[in-house]
């Protein structure tokens, strides 16, 4: 009944505006459908569009208010707008900006600080040191697997990822025309500690475990989702045979 | 065609199911729960989740609304139709207050008040307000996050 209510209301929500419509729209209107996620949603986006009194955004604020999103929202929805699969650059933007990057991604220097920094506050966090060794565990590539990452630790891998959204080592998309994502941080003034900020950097950069497990992201939508022009009859009977 | 007319049977509940409207003409459907007890009046929310299933005409929707008691009401709308000159892609959801309120009167401006209407003195009754707001937000055509204070209501009340 669940997959027939979500299959509904992708259909009536990909009926409903052709301009403009993408994967990411979808899942920001889910959120909003739901109450508690569009409680917590506007909850950060209020925080970080915030000012603080040294003139900049509150982030510590606005990154309290994101981990409380992930914690407490539906995972199914919260997950959507994080990981939702694009194909064109306004699509991607829109992934890109879902967390209010501006504030919480961003650092207060308009120049990304060393990598180092960022890794030290995390190991001094326990919050940020348990997420972060969370997600090195999860998105590990295994020895065993082909292409480094068995199938079945993408949900772990994803959901790990999504919990360093909000801490120190907040990642984001890099771009709007690709799926890449890095912590707002460089190697470029890492001196004699170069290799331990390529590592940590390449957690993210380098690591087709998670590349993979963004991607396999796509293929849990339904369908209906991915191609708009199908058939409107053979979307109909799939509907009426979820009863 | 047949099958189109048995999606829109199929889907309209669904739909209301989910709170999205249905057409330019839709009022929305009402919000369980929504009865607000507040210090001066107490908004009985019986009837809350009328059955809808019953009568998709607009008409009888609006004539359902006005003898349905006071209550929060719920429409998704695309950012555009707010009509306050913001373009979005998504569609946000406003609710607002609608319905009959008794004539019943708790508090002496009130219990006045009424005596005086029904000498035909004063004019008008009691009116289905909100008392509490939400906020709105959404991304916006230029990718930026837009905040609306306050734009949607969030309980409502009967007051004089």
């Amino acid at each position: 009944m669940a997959r027939c209510l979500g299959l509904a209301l992708l259909l009536l929500l990909g009926s409903a505006s052709s301009a403009g419509w993408n994967s990411c729209v979808a899942a920001a209107e889910a959120c909003t459908a739901n109450a508690r996620c569009q409680r917590l949603r506007t909850e950060y986006v209020a925080q970080c569009l915030g000012r603080a009194s040294s003139g900049g955004c509150p982030r510590a604020r606005c990154r309290r208010a994101l981990r409380r999103f992930f914690n407490r929202g539906p995972p199914a929805l919260t997950l959507a707008l994080l990981f939702c699969p694009c194909g064109d650059p306004a699509c991607a933007e829109r992934r890109r900006q879902t967390f209010v990057p501006a504030c919480a991604f961003s650092g207060p220097d308009p120049a990304p600080p060393s990598c180092l920094a960022p890794l030290e506050a995390c190991e001094h966090s326990q919050l940020c040191r348990s997420r972060l060794r969370a997600f090195q565990a999860s998105c590990a590539p295994t020895p065993v697997a082909p292409d480094g990452c068995p199938r079945e630790q993408a949900p772990g891998c994803r959901h790990a990822y999504a919990g360093l959204v909000g801490t120190t080592v907040t990642p984001n998309y890099v771009d709007n025309a690709s799926a890449r994502v890095a912590p707002w941080c460089d190697c470029g003034a890492s001196g004699n500690r170069r290799e331990e900020c390529e590592a940590f950097r390449g957690l993210f950069t380098r690591n087709p475990c998670l590349d993979r497990a963004i991607q396999a992201f796509e293929s849990r939508w339904p369908p209906s989702l991915q191609d708009r022009h199908q058939d409107p009859e053979h979307s109909l009977l799939q509907l009426l045979t979820c009863n | 065609m047949a099958l189109v007319g048995v999606l829109l049977s199929c889907l309209l509940p669904l739909g209301l199911l989910l709170d999205l409207s249905w057409g330019p003409a839709a009022l929305g459907s009402p919000v369980a729960g929504s009865g607000e007890i507040s210090a001066e009046h107490t908004v009985e929310a019986g009837g809350t989740q009328r059955p809808w299933l019953g009568s998709r005409h607009p008409l009888a929707r609006l004539r359902r609304a006005l003898a349905s008691p006071c209550q929060l009401w719920s429409l998704t709308l695309p950012v555009a139709e707010l009509g306050l000159g913001y373009t979005s892609e998504e569609r946000v959801i406003f609710r607002y207050c609608a319905g009959s309120c008794p004539r019943g009167a708790h508090t002496q401006h009130g219990l006045t008040l009424a005596r005086l209407r029904g000498q035909g003195r004063a004019y008008g009754g009691p009116c289905c307000r909100p008392t509490r707001y939400a906020d709105v937000t959404f991304l916006d055509d230029r990718h930026h996050w837009q905040r609306l204070v306050q734009l949607s209501a969030a309980a409502c009340s009967c007051s004089e």
